[in-house]
């Protein structure tokens, strides 16, 4: 099983999910909202769709399609990036926990970085300086 | 070396922020949107790119993708080395005329006389850093990365002849992307396109007064400008389509998913309609063992 913990929410979902992307697309159909879930259901994840400045309705609608279908919306589709995320334990607080302290450790590493180029840069500047400085002098 | 960063711009990554910096270096007739996704259907709408602009929150040691020019091409390309910590900015005293800022993608702010922008004044605190720009553009025929902390131009090799720079760009911009989002590195992609509604919007300003202006025939700048008036339309809905895409995209849409699945196990469904999809996988899986 893959633990989902997210907003609030805590899941477990069958690793198979990760070995088969079809099974994840048939979880999260058309059929299923249409079949599996009741008016208010469908109104409540409504909610959680994108607000449009004009024909909301409309335009809701078309994102819903687009996301069931598999359209891609940004470097990827919602669905697959879910599944990418899902199966490299993004959703997993133990993971997780893990890649926070990874993560903050490469950003220090990055600092350090900045550093060494910033103080290298600054030598040059002073190098380059003292030389216009002994041409305007002589 | 400077010291004090209220002589500083600071930007925000941004389109608009760009597109209104380029306005205000008195470049015409080019704007900067944003990309997501490398597909050639999405640079169609948007040919020609005379530039991309990557930029991503914080940056990883890495090789260099290619050699640092050193030679007398630098006549040519105008670079901007960054020379503040804190601000991710670059340093410049050069005029900047249109070559010159195509080549200036990774500037994150330009040192000015006058502040042009005076955004987010506060320093960057340890988890709200700054945004690194590195630039891609194509100049005589070769690729190059402009980068503000590396050392000059790098050359990423020719294109060849007859060949959309584009398709050039697109590997190593991919590359990367794939590299960040593994990192989850925050990162956007903003192209630098011609800016087709002010150039229109001028003609139809110019006949216009053409018409007003003459005292014979108009009929056949009449027939332009209605013709550029259709051209105009065609351009404004394409920019409504784009802000509305811009919404879709910006979205998360992790709790319509997880919100879903939770639905469906509260009410017992969920485990249901995956025996089922597995077993539709098992027999899609037989069958074409068959």
């Amino acid at each position: 099983m893959e633990t989902i913990v997210y907003s609030g929410v805590t899941l477990e979902i069958p690793s198979e999910i990760c070995q088969d992307i079809s099974l994840l697309f048939e979880i999260i159909s058309p059929d299923t909202w249409n079949n599996h879930l009741t008016d208010e259901h469908r109104e409540m994840l409504m909610g959680f769709l994108p607000e449009f400045p004009h024909n909301d309705l409309e335009e809701k609608t078309r994102t819903l399609e687009m996301f069931f279908m598999d359209e891609n919306f940004r470097y990827g589709t919602p669905l697959r990036i879910f599944h990418e995320q899902l199966c490299k334990g993004f959703f997993n607080p133990e993971i997780s926990k893990m890649r926070a302290i990874h993560k903050k450790i490469m950003y220090r590493e990055y600092r350090y970085r900045q550093k060494q180029y910033f103080h290298h840069t600054l030598e040059e500047v002073l190098v380059r300086r003292k030389r216009v400085l002994d041409i305007v002098s002589n | 070396v400077v010291s004090d960063a209220g002589n500083w711009c600071l930007i925000e990554s941004d389109p608009g922020v760009f597109t209104d910096l380029i306005h205000k270096f008195g470049v015409k007739g080019v704007q900067v949107e944003e990309i997501w996704s490398l597909d050639d259907d999405s640079f169609i709408n948007l040919k020609p790119v005379h530039g991309l602009i990557f930029l991503f929150k914080w940056q990883q040691e890495e090789q260099p993708s290619g050699t640092v020019v050193q030679d007398n091409r630098l006549d040519k390309i105008f670079f901007a080395k960054q020379v503040d910590d804190k601000q991710c900015l670059c340093h410049t005293s050069n005029p900047i005329n249109i070559a010159q800022l195509k080549a200036c993608g990774p500037t994150a702010g330009i040192y000015t006389q006058q502040t042009l922008f005076e955004f987010d004044k506060q320093q960057p605190s340890e988890d709200d850093d700054v945004f690194h720009f590195v630039g891609y553009i194509p100049i005589e025929g070769r690729l190059y990365e402009l980068d503000g902390l590396k050392d000059g131009p790098i050359d990423l090799g020719p294109i060849p002849p007859g060949t959309d720079w584009l398709t050039v760009v697109q590997p190593v911009i991919q590359r990367r992307i794939q590299k960040y989002s593994e990192g989850e590195i925050h990162f956007n992609l903003m192209a630098i396109v011609s800016d087709r509604k002010m150039v229109i919007e001028r003609s139809i300003t110019q006949l216009q007064r053409e018409i007003e202006e003459s005292e014979g025939d108009t009929s056949s700048q009449e027939e332009e400008l209605a013709r550029l008036r259709v051209t105009l339309e065609t351009e404004e809905t394409k920019r409504t389509r784009w802000q509305i895409e811009n919404i879709r995209r910006k979205h998360n849409y992790l709790p319509l998913i997880v919100n879903m699945m939770k639905i469906l196990a509260e009410e017992g469904k969920l485990l249901p309609i995956y025996h089922n999809a597995r077993e539709k996988a098992r027999a899609r899986h037989e069958k074409s063992k068959e």
